[in-house]
């Protein structure tokens, strides 16, 4: 292992063409070799590795639920309050207590409910077990079910997905707008970044809340496709300064570095520069940003939701943070969380535990276990703290 | 091949034009160690240390068994190149090594017959994979803590450091006084509080002493006048810093007599004590007093080698009702002004000792902000502050490479004059030969966390033993002889993580014999104080 | 070493001038001048170095900077590979100029005689024709690779994120030079002139060294076979033995290719070796100009005799005198009147304080601005060194008492 006597270097004897072609078989790939260390940082840091067991969880979950036959637009299930046995499509047959069992498997409600909710802990029935079934009700005589088990699937598809195509973008936006701005300094940064105040200054949920109400009535936003598509607009709309913000303070440091300048010496042009040089080198603190988005934003939709806000055709939707918004069982056939609110009555306002304790704890464990990865990964990438 | 995780090093340097200056070897008979060479008691005693960092790549071996003794008075001069391990001595003695990744493994540091290191093996238990060549360190983090405490009653006291970047080193956001003065009052607090409570602003002749100031300052001339006339006013007081501070206070020279006198009375105003500051003084002095014997406790417990329990209890229970018994002075003084007299004995002691080290405006350089001053000017309050508590042994960690070359004298200037004013043994790291010819007495080279040669400064640079000293010597431009061809060593620094074998320089060496690559060196003795680690040189073998 | 003065210039400037400005106040407005560069006129002839010598604070590295056009200058003018005519031309009319060359207004003076007004015309249209600050960014792109530059800190000066293959080829890839597999054969060729290996291409810089990164930076300033390198202290960062390993390699490039260097440093002695003539700058200006054995054996100005003496020796036998001057540099957003130099200097005048001295050729070859050498004429013989180097007597040790 000695670093070798004084010798003459070794002359190139393979001709020049040799070079390029044989450097991926015979030479280690050093990239790979950083992810490596990455990972080994990761692997000592428990938090960091409980997060990513449970984002690693949530993954199969929505892969698992995308081959699940569950419409993905409306999970409602119509179930008759009684008399339905055998059960069908995974409705339940109901009684009250005081009444008789209409049939076998059939369930009592519990005392203190009313007839139509029913907490099923058999794990047998229907096709989408094990979970409880939560149950709107929008008259006593058409109590519909709720599949909790299938809303949670669907919704951390739909979780996922959409924070990623809000984060991503926002990203992108970010990161080319900080890009510019703080490579060209000058009355151009200036100008970008009272924009960027400009968009700070918007308070978020509101702002999504602002489009989605006034744009919603319009006809072309009727389809699912197209609403879900003003949510994500609205969203990136607000997200993107954060971004911007951060990138452009690393731009900042990047620009005056001297590897800049040798570039600029050897003749490169701004754009070289800035895609080269500039932006590979400021990504880093957007990562750990992003990974952080990806978790909140969730919690932010389902903030939406929880408000009442009409994102989503309809009531039934599978989303984590609307679902525990329907929790609230009056008995007069509210559908929001607000309008049941105002119309408790002592006596007949229900909370079913089991509807909003799963989607909350859903989402609780996504967004945690984004935060612990995220943090995790930056210790693991800050190069100063390298152990 | 582990070539990926291992950082190449230069497998193919260029051809040298010139060799190694080829002088004989030294002679093989070694003279006998004159007794009087070692008058100075030793102050500082490290004994084959060893200090290793666990990291992601392996097991980096910075440190294997250094060993040098610090006499006092002396001025130690630690040499290598980047990433011999110097500063990692430095912070191994004062036990600032940062604990994930670092350990010192195995050593002794006898500090005046104390030894620092007491209590290292019961820290950590490390067990290194042989497969991937890293370690796992499980360790106690209480130990570890309890040590650090121990520590904490030397640093700062037996032993000050000040660093290489002077501009880093200090706290932006509070004034180069407070800074300083948060020193002095840790270190001497004592003195400060029993100096200020025996001050006496009424006597008889603290008002002809100042008029005496007045008129030597409207006089003008010699500025070593007025001091001596401040003096006096300090005299008369019983207060030394208000000499200093009654000098600048009549500097301007514009007002009239009457006018400086009553600044002076002004100025006197702090020494008269209220009750309430009185009483708060008191206090502050018994919190200094257990501070202070809980620290001599912990240097007889190192001393002694073991922990005394039970003196612990009794001192921290009585730390812990003095500092409940405070909150009283916290609810009736407004802390702020409770604290005034301390505060303002503090400043203008720091403003004397900035003047002791010729800083031109101290006062206004106390009150400002570290960002307002030079690199050279804060090396120099770097200094002061560490040598205001008059420790017994200062270590500087390159301080002057990040300073230009006409600061660089200055400070060298001022290292040399406060040797020999103070008398504080130096332990001065840097890489660079031609500082260490300025300031030191001793130096020893390192390489590749070994050192490879010991001598007086003079010996060492006109009798170099070892080849990489010589090596060293020869690729210095130097000045006097520029047509000297620049020769330079081939290769460059090993691997820590995989030294290589036997001497660790074998492989750059041009003597190098077949015996080195196997065996590692021992240190002989090769002349008066003069000590070596190669096989070229077959001495008596140094007893640590 | 040290070669006739009949070699050709290779770059020439002349009054090079960079205000920074200070921003203050409500709107950002400015409220002073930041003069890194006040006037500073060199030249580098073919294949020689220029050492440029000063502490940190004198505006060398910005100078260093100018003469590339990396940064814009306030005002001046750079020419390259200026005609002999040109020269001649140039230096006469600034010569009617009030100050000569270096001193004075130069060029943008504004009011003055029909002469100066003049020579101003004829000085623009000169600078419209060659300077360097004038051509067209095309133009300037194609001088690029003529002019490189090799950065002090090996660490930031390589893109963390490419690998060394890449930094290096990248002059070449910007001006399409050739394929890519002569790009490739020309990046192996640049590696070994360096010393370093072909398998050394495909890591990232932060494996290496800090004298193999100041090697990839060498390698990298030599893609595009350039006239003219700029060292800005390149082996201020490094280690004594690895210093001596790059400097030897810049020779040997140096007397290979041909190459002009100018050398920004502040290790006197190590641009002693390096240079052929050397500069020596204070606060913005140029103090003291000669060949490298003439500043060294006899320095005439008192800063260069002061930045002499505070070398440190490397011989604990030998003492030198010190020259410490008081006080520290003053700020060059309010530098001192007349001469910059006047608050430290130890041999200060009154005339000091408030005329600032020309840059005057008082002998062959050796320009000073200093007052203490009148510009009359007659021969000069110079203040004696009052510095010297004596061996001293034994060391001891201090006993402490």
């Amino acid at each position: 292992m000695s670093a070798g006597v004084t010798e003459a270097p070794a002359p190139l004897a393979e001709p020049a063409e040799a070079v390029p072609v044989a450097r991926r078989g015979r030479r280690p790939n050093p990239r790979i070799a950083q992810m490596k260390r990455t990972w080994y940082f990761l692997r000592r840091n428990t938090l960091a590795m409980v997060g990513i067991v449970i984002l690693v969880i949530f993954i199969l979950i929505a892969i698992y639920a995308l081959f699940q036959p569950i419409p993905w637009t409306q999970l409602q299930q119509e179930c008759a309050s009684s008399g339905l046995y055998p059960p069908v499509n995974g409705c339940l047959c109901t009684y009250s207590s005081g009444t008789v069992s209409p049939g076998p498997n059939c369930y009592q409600t519990p005392s203190g409910y009313p007839s139509d909710i029913a907490p099923t802990i058999d794990f047998s029935h229907g096709t989408l077990g094990p979970l409880p079934l939560g149950s709107i009700t929008t008259a006593p005589s058409n109590p519909t079910f709720y599949n909790i088990y299938a809303g949670l699937l669907r919704g951390s598809d739909w979780s996922l997905g959409v924070s990623v195509a809000i984060v991503g973008t926002g990203a992108l936006i970010g990161l080319l707008v900080g890009a510019i701005s703080g490579f060209f300094g000058g009355w151009v940064d200036e100008a970008l970044m009272r924009i960027v105040d400009i968009f700070l200054s918007i308070p978020q949920i509101l702002f999504v809340i602002i489009v989605i109400a006034v744009l919603v009535a319009l006809p072309v936003f009727q389809p699912f496709g197209m609403r879900v598509a003003l949510l994500i607009v609205g969203f990136v709309i607000v997200w993107w300064p954060f971004y911007a913000r951060i990138v452009r303070g690393q731009v900042l440091v990047v620009r005056e570095q001297k590897y800049v300048e040798a570039a600029k010496a050897s003749g490169a042009g701004g754009g070289r520069l800035v895609l080269r040089h500039i932006i590979p080198n400021s990504v880093y603190p957007i990562f750990v940003q992003m990974s952080l988005d990806v978790g909140t934003i969730p919690l932010l939709l389902g903030t939406l939701v929880y408000l009442g806000f009409p994102v989503f055709p309809t009531i039934y939707f599978p989303e984590w943070g609307s679902m525990a918004a329907l929790s609230v069982y009056s008995g007069a056939g509210a559908s929001t969380f607000t309008d049941a609110l105002l119309t408790c009555q002592f006596g007949t306002c229900v909370i079913p535990w089991w509807q909003f304790l799963f989607p909350g704890l859903m989402l609780f464990l996504y967004a945690i276990s984004v935060n612990f990865l995220a943090d995790g990964l930056r210790d693991a990438l800050d190069p100063r703290l390298r152990r | 091949m582990s070539a990926v995780s291992q950082p190449l090093r230069d497998a193919s340097p260029l051809p040298t034009e010139a060799s190694f200056p080829l002088s004989a070897p030294a002679p093989t008979t070694p003279e006998p160690i004159p007794a009087t060479t070692l008058s100075s008691p030793v102050v500082l005693d490290v004994r084959d240390l060893k200090t290793y960092f666990f990291t992601y790549d392996g097991v980096v071996l910075a440190l294997d068994g250094v060993s040098f003794k610090v006499r006092r008075g002396e001025t130690l001069g630690l040499v290598g190149e980047t990433g011999c391990g110097k500063s990692v001595t430095a912070f191994s003695v004062t036990r600032l090594i940062p604990d994930p990744p670092g350990r010192v493994i195995s050593g002794k540091v006898l500090f005046r017959g104390i030894d620092l290191l007491w209590g290292l093996d019961a820290e950590a238990k490390i067990k290194i994979n042989p497969k991937t060549g890293r370690a796992k360190v499980r360790r106690s983090f209480r130990r570890i803590k309890a040590g650090l405490e121990r520590m904490s009653a030397v640093r700062g006291r037996g032993i000050s450091m000040i660093f290489q970047e002077p501009t880093q080193a200090m706290n932006p956001v509070f004034s180069v006084a407070d800074q300083i003065s948060e020193a002095l009052i840790l270190h001497q607090g004592t003195h400060l509080v029993d100096e200020m409570m025996s001050a006496t602003p009424d006597a008889p002749e603290v008002l002809p002493a100042m008029e005496a100031l007045v008129d030597v300052t409207r006089a003008g001339g010699d500025p070593d006048t007025a001091r001596r006339a401040a003096a006096k006013v300090a005299e008369a007081v019983h207060l030394p810093s208000f000499g200093t501070q009654s000098f600048y206070l009549v500097r301007d020279s514009e007002l009239s007599s009457e006018d400086m006198v009553r600044r002076l009375q002004r100025g006197l105003r702090r020494t008269y004590l209220s009750r309430m500051e009185r009483r708060y003084l008191r206090y502050r002095r018994k919190r200094m007093v257990i501070e202070d014997e809980l620290h001599d406790l912990y240097l007889s417990e190192m001393r002694e080698g073991r922990v005394d329990r039970r003196q612990r209890r009794i001192l921290r229970g009585r730390r812990t009702r003095l500092r409940l018994g405070g909150f009283y002075y916290g609810v009736w003084g407004i802390r702020g002004r409770i604290q005034r007299p301390l505060r303002d004995e503090a400043f203008w002691r720091t403003v004397g000792r900035l003047e002791e080290v010729s800083i031109a405006n101290p006062v206004q350089v106390a009150k400002g902000y570290p960002h307002e001053l030079s690199g050279g000017m804060l090396q120099r309050v770097m200094i002061t502050m560490a040598l205001s508590v008059e420790p017994t042994i200062l270590i500087a960690d390159e301080p002057t490479t990040a300073l230009d070359v006409t600061i660089q004298a200055q400070i060298l200037e001022l290292m040399r004059e406060l040797k020999t004013r103070i008398g504080t043994a130096i332990l001065l790291i840097t890489h660079d030969l031609a500082v260490i010819a300025e300031v030191a007495d001793r130096v020893c080279v390192m390489y590749a966390g070994q050192i490879v040669e010991t001598a007086r400064a003079r010996d060492l640079y006109t009798h170099p033993l070892h080849p990489y000293t010589q090596g060293l010597l020869a690729s210095i431009p130097n000045l006097e002889r520029p047509d000297k061809k620049l020769s330079s060593i081939p290769g460059s620094v090993p691997d820590l993580i995989h030294p290589p074998e036997g001497c660790r320089f074998h492989p750059r060496c041009p003597y190098a014999m077949p015996v080195c690559k196997e065996v590692r060196p021992p240190t002989t003795v090769e002349g008066a104080e003069h000590t070596v680690a190669c096989h070229l040189y077959k001495g008596t073998v140094a007893v640590e | 070493m040290f070669r006739s003065d009949t070699a050709p210039a290779l770059i020439t400037s002349y009054n090079l001038r960079k205000y920074f400005p200070i921003r203050g106040g409500l709107f950002s407005t400015r409220i002073g001048d930041v003069r890194a560069v006040d006037g500073v006129s060199l030249d580098v002839r073919e294949s020689e170095t220029l050492g440029l010598v000063g502490e940190s604070g004198c505006g060398k590295t910005t100078v260093g900077r100018l003469m590339l056009r990396l940064i814009e200058p306030t005002s001046g003018h750079t020419y390259y590979h200026p005609s002999p005519e040109t020269v001649a031309k140039l230096e006469s009319l600034y010569a009617t100029l009030k100050g000569g060359v270096g001193g004075g207004d130069g060029d943008g003076g504004t009011g003055g005689t029909p002469e100066a007004q003049a020579a101003l015309k004829d000085l623009d249209e000169i600078a419209d024709q060659y300077s360097l600050y004038r051509m067209k960014h095309s133009k300037m792109k194609e001088l690029r690779g003529k002019l490189q530059i090799v950065f002090q800190d090996p660490f930031s000066s390589l893109s963390p994120r490419m690998l060394v293959r890449d930094i290096i080829g990248e002059p070449l890839a910007i001006h399409h030079a050739g394929t890519r597999s002569e790009r490739a054969q020309r990046v192996a060729e640049l590696v070994q002139e360096v010393g370093l290996n072909p398998e050394h291409l495909w890591r990232f810089p932060h494996e290496f060294s800090g004298g193999q990164r100041q090697r990839i930076g060498i390698a990298r300033a030599l893609a595009l076979r350039p006239e003219f390198i700029v060292l800005d202290e390149p082996t201020s960062a490094l280690d004594v033995s690895v210093q001596a390993q790059i400097l030897n390699i810049l020779k040997k490039l140096q007397s290979e290719q041909r190459l002009a260097y100018m050398f920004i440093s502040h290790h006197l002695s190590v641009v002693r070796a390096m240079s052929h003539h050397v500069a020596v700058m204070y606060l913005g200006e140029i103090v003291e100009r000669a060949g490298t054995e003439d500043l060294f054996s006899r320095p005439l100005h008192p800063y260069t005799q002061a930045l002499l003496s505070a070398i440190p020796v490397p011989d604990p036998t030998l003492k030198r005198e010190r020259i410490v001057l008081k006080g520290d540099v003053p700020s060059p957003a309010a530098p001192p009147p007349g001469c910059r130099f006047h608050t430290r200097c130890p041999a200060v005048m009154p005339v000091c304080s408030h005329t600032p001295p020309p840059l005057i050729e008082v002998r062959r070859e050796h320009w000073v601005a200093c007052h203490l050498y009148p510009p009359t004429g007659g021969e000069v013989v110079g203040v004696p060194i009052p510095f010297r180097t004596t061996a001293v007597g034994t060391t001891t040790v201090p006993q402490a008492s």
